[in-house]
């Protein structure tokens, strides 16, 4: 999954120690994130977010995702 | 108590350091040698049970001391010691590494037995377990430094 964790970082001049003790996560989580090898669970996910001040999908792009999903409740019915 | 201060050997819950730790991991580290010397003097029908009693507990002391650290520390006084551990990319390799070793060891096993079966040989159990805990510890080891040389 692409992401922009390492701008993200960036931008506020953070080093990767910073961000994980801020996470409560290793120094090898922020850099497995960062290259993409490692796609981090829900809580941490919306951690990042927070820390950033954005949502999870600005920081996260998942490359297998169709670009039309379908919405809830769009499928038919069960009639009554 | 979360402690402001983090050392390599860390703090009780109260903040305590030093000896106040050692001390009562040493009581806990001296039971559990007591208690397994112990039930190896009573048990093992060896020639001199004493003498394998003293052995097993004093072998058993450091182990059993370590295991009252690790029961009595506050791990957030411990240096490098991150919060939240099971959400780390370690704890995912470790999972992956122990769940990848799972099928090897059965397939060993199974091997094992089968070889044992068609020998016909009378293997002593120890020996066998202990050899298998060691390949399957070193399958776990051995995956885990691959993902983590992958990362």
């Amino acid at each position: 999954m692409r992401n922009s964790v390492a701008a993200c970082r960036a931008e506020l001049g953070w080093s990767q120690s910073r961000l994980a003790e801020a996470l409560g996560v290793s120094r090898q989580t922020v850099i497995s994130i960062e290259k993409g090898h490692f796609d981090p669970s829900l809580p941490l996910a919306f951690r990042l977010a927070g820390v950033f001040g954005r949502t999870i999908e600005d920081l996260f792009d998942p490359d297998d995702v169709p670009a039309t999903t379908a919405r809830i409740g769009a499928t038919a019915r069960p009639s009554v | 108590m979360i402690t402001t201060t983090r050392t390599r050997w860390g703090a009780t819950r109260s903040g305590r350091r030093g000896l106040a730790l050692w001390a009562p991991s040493l009581v806990i580290g001296l039971v559990v040698a007591a208690v397994l010397g112990g039930i190896a003097w009573a048990v093992n029908p060896a020639p001199n049970p004493a003498l394998l009693g003293i052995v097993i507990a004093a072998a058993s002391l450091p182990i059993g001391t370590v295991l009252g650290w690790v029961l009595l520390v506050d791990r957030t006084s411990l240096e490098g010691a991150v919060a939240r551990p099971e959400e780390s990319v370690e704890s995912v390799w470790l999972d992956r590494a122990m769940a990848g070793a799972l099928p090897d060891a059965m397939a060993a096993i199974g091997l094992a037995a089968g070889a044992i079966a068609v020998s016909g040989k009378d293997v002593p159990a120890g020996a066998v377990l202990i050899v298998l805990w060691f390949l399957v510890a070193l399958d776990v080891a051995a995956r885990y430094l691959l993902l983590r040389r992958q990362a």
